[in-house]
């Protein structure tokens, strides 16, 4: 059984296709990369995949269970962390994190010492009693960690993770999901920032224009660039096409306009 | 640099009705239709006494009226004012632009002019014309009687931006903008209490009489100079030039007052609050206590616990609660007035206890439905959170259903607890009608918690404003039709069978008819088998309230699984006119 499986998944909004035909599974365990220029379709699949959105055809799965027919089920094995976390405010760390832990119906000890575990390794437990209105960008986006991680989820989806995190923290994510991957879970990632899709990705999935033009491990993806030395931002910017800006920055410079 | 600036908003707001819907368009139809049917019946009216109030007599409602519109335009004023200069998203981009602060100063002020105050002047003005016309005033009177109110909008205006730029220094930065919501809350009040103060007063003397004994104003007022100014060039008297000039140069002097404080008040003000708004550096830290041991609850325990401290902890949401001050201030205020003692209310407290049932299940019907519909739009910000969790649509409307009835039951029941203490009530009455009420609210709240889910709406600035006007409209018909229902048991619960002897003389034809015929077959019924009227009375609240509960909650989980959209919207900023929905 796949981790995750989109079958022939598709995303419309009136006349625009945003998602076309999308084939896709993640193995568990897996730490996938999803990548794509802005406006290619990665955040309506995440949220087609997480329940945020109907697809307008096709089925998703994850751990087996179809995500719009049996929403619950599904939620109860996942975790979204979004770029920009919605929380509640007015809620203080700690009382966010209880919130989580109710919902997903933990016992006081499983709270108690998982939110102190995941508080303590990304440095929030000074600030947990405290309104999150007045947290950072970046702090915000560790408490939102800090609850998706609550739960012990099967598949962790992160849109955007490392954005606003201070370089300490963002090296702790990513050591974090590689042993949260090595430990059985799956994460499925979207980020803009090539080298850590690089470094940490088992497999890479490219999207442009709703369509996934490249799939594979970044040995494969070299294989079908026809060069070994290729990094993935070579290979990124071959396949999304950025030859025609880098050509007209070369007229420009030419004709003496950028200096 | 400002004909630019005003030509960008002209633009903003030409585009912002294009690329509008409709709806946005009916809007803006029926507000205009609402106005004018206000100004057609107000000139009606003016029209048909003016003939028997004398220029004398209309002297000191003149007056009034430059005091009503004043106060009137710094009531509304001073929130608009305060979005306009301080929480417009387009500050952030203009402040970075080589703009001169007085510029764009001037050019909020043109654009605050240009909304709520020129419609309050024409609101104005109009019937002075409509009085002018029907008494032959003097063609000064017109001429007089615009430039009189255009100051007098000018000075109310000016106050609001010399108020906000002055109040924006002494108000801490992070408290600003809920204070002002609450602000707005209590001019709203200030101008219904102000509407109400003729009553008091009055004591239902005539129309005419109650204008001829007005309080006249000190001379040195400007009320005084608007009604010497106005009366005069009714009559073409030459008499009307200096106090009309004169309240032109207070105008004058106020903006120039106002636009003194530009560079402090709006500026270095702007950059107060944006601080405050900031990621913490200068701002105090809200610290909760962190002795508590944190215990994890039911989910739907959890959400309406988590409303509970949204509420708690954010004061414009206090602003909910607002129909409780009326109803704690007017009732008090009417039995004090009144003249009556405890002593009259306790020999009459079977009567008095009855009477407060029906007034407590009313204020229910007008405020729990509203209440538990707000809770919905409450989550819009948070829509993907709650909908990437394993929280099933039953769990979410009870969540919402349970806080939102427990709120209002725990303040009304307090209120009843301590009255029936001074009424001395007997404790059956006591618990037995808070416990009525319980049982029957739990429908009325339910049933906002459907229409909260047809038509929540959010807008981040005024968070408490949850439902949209249509849904408003159909919620208060719902809940009263609920509330007629439910009283025919609640009658044969409590009405005493002695009460048959009132119904009997009601009985007829027509809608009262029917009701006490209703009214005394149920006494005769209870006369003759009391026992029976009460299980059937206890049971029928029960089946009505539950049966009502359980349709409206099924209903709201059917909207809720198929997802429900919240309109979204922008207030009060250039850059942010917007409007979009959500869905949650």
């Amino acid at each position: 059984m796949h981790s995750i499986s989109l079958s022939n998944v598709s995303k419309s909004y009136g006349s625009h296709k945003a998602v076309k035909d999308l084939n896709l599974t993640v193995e568990s365990g897996e730490l996938f990369g999803f990548l794509g220029p802005n406006g290619a379709g990665k955040t309506t699949t995440i949220k087609m995949m997480t329940g945020l959105l109907e697809p307008s055809s096709g089925s998703i799965d994850v751990c087996g269970i179809n995500v719009w027919n049996s929403p619950i089920e599904a939620k109860r094995k996942i975790a979204y962390v979004p770029d920009q976390p919605t929380l509640y405010l007015k809620l203080t760390g700690m009382e966010y994190l209880q919130f989580i832990a109710s919902i997903f119906k933990l016992s006081a000890d499983e709270f108690e010492k998982r939110s102190n575990k995941w508080l303590s390794l990304f440095q929030l437990e000074e600030r947990a009693n405290e309104l999150i209105e007045g947290y950072s960008h970046g702090m915000k986006q560790k408490i939102a960690l800090c609850g998706a991680l609550l739960h012990n989820p099967e598949i962790i989806f992160l849109d955007e993770p490392t954005v606003g995190l201070d370089p300490k923290s963002a090296r702790t994510l990513k050591n974090l999901l590689r042993s949260l991957c090595d430990n059985g879970v799956t994460v499925f990632i979207t980020t803009h920032i090539l080298e850590i899709a690089e470094q940490l990705c088992d497999r890479i999935g490219i999207i442009l224009d709703g369509e996934v033009i490249a799939l594979g491990s970044m040995k494969e993806l070299r294989e079908q660039a026809n060069n070994d030395q290729s990094t993935l931002e070579d290979i990124f910017l071959n396949l999304t096409g950025n030859e025609e800006q880098q050509n007209i920055i070369e007229e420009l410079a030419k004709a003496g306009e950028i200096q | 640099m400002m004909k630019l600036l005003l030509q960008t908003e002209g633009k903003l707001l030409l585009n912002h009705f294009r690329s509008s819907k409709k709806q946005a368009y009916a809007t803006v139809g029926f507000s205009t239709l609402f106005i004018a049917l206000i100004m057609y019946f107000l000139s009606k009216g003016i029209w048909r006494i003016a003939p028997s109030l004398s220029f004398e007599m209309m002297s000191s409602l003149f007056s009034y009226s430059c005091l009503l519109l004043i106060g009137m335009l710094v009531l509304m004023g001073i929130p608009q004012v305060f979005k306009n200069l301080y929480s417009s998203l387009d500050l952030s981009f203009l402040f970075t632009l080589p703009i001169p602060t007085k510029q764009l100063f001037w050019v909020k002020y043109i654009k605050s002019f240009l909304s709520t105050p020129l419609i309050m002047f024409f609101l104005f003005y109009i019937p002075f014309i409509v009085y002018g016309i029907r008494v032959h005033a003097n063609f000064l009177f017109y001429i007089i009687s615009f430039a009189v109110l255009l100051s007098t909008v000018v000075i109310g205006l000016s106050l609001c931006y010399l108020l906000n730029l002055i109040l924006v220094q002494l108000i801490p930065a992070q408290r600003a903008n809920e204070l002002m919501t609450a602000m707005s809350a209590l001019s709203g009040l200030i101008v219904y209490v102000l509407f109400q103060l003729p009553n008091f007063s009055s004591n239902g003397a005539p129309f005419e009489k109650a204008i001829a004994g007005l309080p006249s104003f000190p001379t040195w007022t400007p009320f005084h100079w608007a009604s010497i100014a106005i009366t005069s060039s009714a009559k073409g008297s030459v008499h009307a030039f200096l106090p009309a000039l004169s309240i032109m140069v207070l105008a004058f002097l106020s903006i120039l007052l106002s636009s003194s404080l530009v560079e402090k008040g709006f500026r270095t003000g702007w950059v107060r609050l944006s601080e405050g708004k900031g990621k913490g550096k200068g701002k105090k830290r809200a610290k909760i206590s962190s002795n508590n041991k944190y215990k994890v609850h039911h989910p739907i325990v959890v959400i309406g616990l988590t409303d509970w401290k949204n509420i708690k902890r954010d004061l414009r949401e206090w602003l909910v609660f607002m129909p409780f001050v009326f109803f704690l201030i007017f009732p008090t205020v009417g039995f004090l007035k009144s003249g009556a003692t405890l002593e009259n209310l306790i020999s009459y407290k079977d009567n008095v206890w009855l009477g407060v049932q029906v007034f407590f299940l009313f204020f229910y019907a007008l405020f729990n439905g509203s209440m538990s519909a707000s809770f919905i739009a409450r989550e819009a910000e948070t829509v993907s959170l709650i909908k990437s969790l394993p929280i099933s649509s039953w769990q979410l409307a009870l969540g919402k259903l349970w806080i939102s009835w427990l709120l209002p039951f725990i303040l009304l029941s307090t209120i009843e607890i301590v009255l029936g203490l001074f009424i001395h009530w007997s404790a059956l009455q006591i618990i037995g009608g808070i416990l009525l009420k319980g049982i029957l609210t739990v429908g009325i709240s339910s049933i906002g918690i459907w229409l909260g889910t047809i038509g929540a709406k959010h807008n981040p600035n005024n968070p408490q404003n949850r439902l949209t006007f249509g849904v408003s409209i159909l919620l208060a018909i719902l809940a009263y039709v609920y509330l007629f229902i439910a009283l025919i048991p609640f009658a044969l619960l409590n009405l005493p069978p002695s009460f048959k002897v009132f119904a009997d003389e009601l009985v007829g034809s027509g809608f009262i008819g029917f009701i006490a015929g209703l009214a005394s077959s149920l006494l005769s019924f209870k006369a003759a088998y009391p026992a029976v009227a009460y299980l059937i009375g206890i049971a029928l609240i029960i089946i009505f309230s539950g049966g009502i509960a359980f349709l409206m909650l099924k209903l709201s989980t059917t909207r809720l699984k198929k997802g429900i959209r919240v309109a979204k919207m922008h207030s009060g900023s250039t850059l942010g006119r917007q409007s979009y929905k959500k869905s949650l």
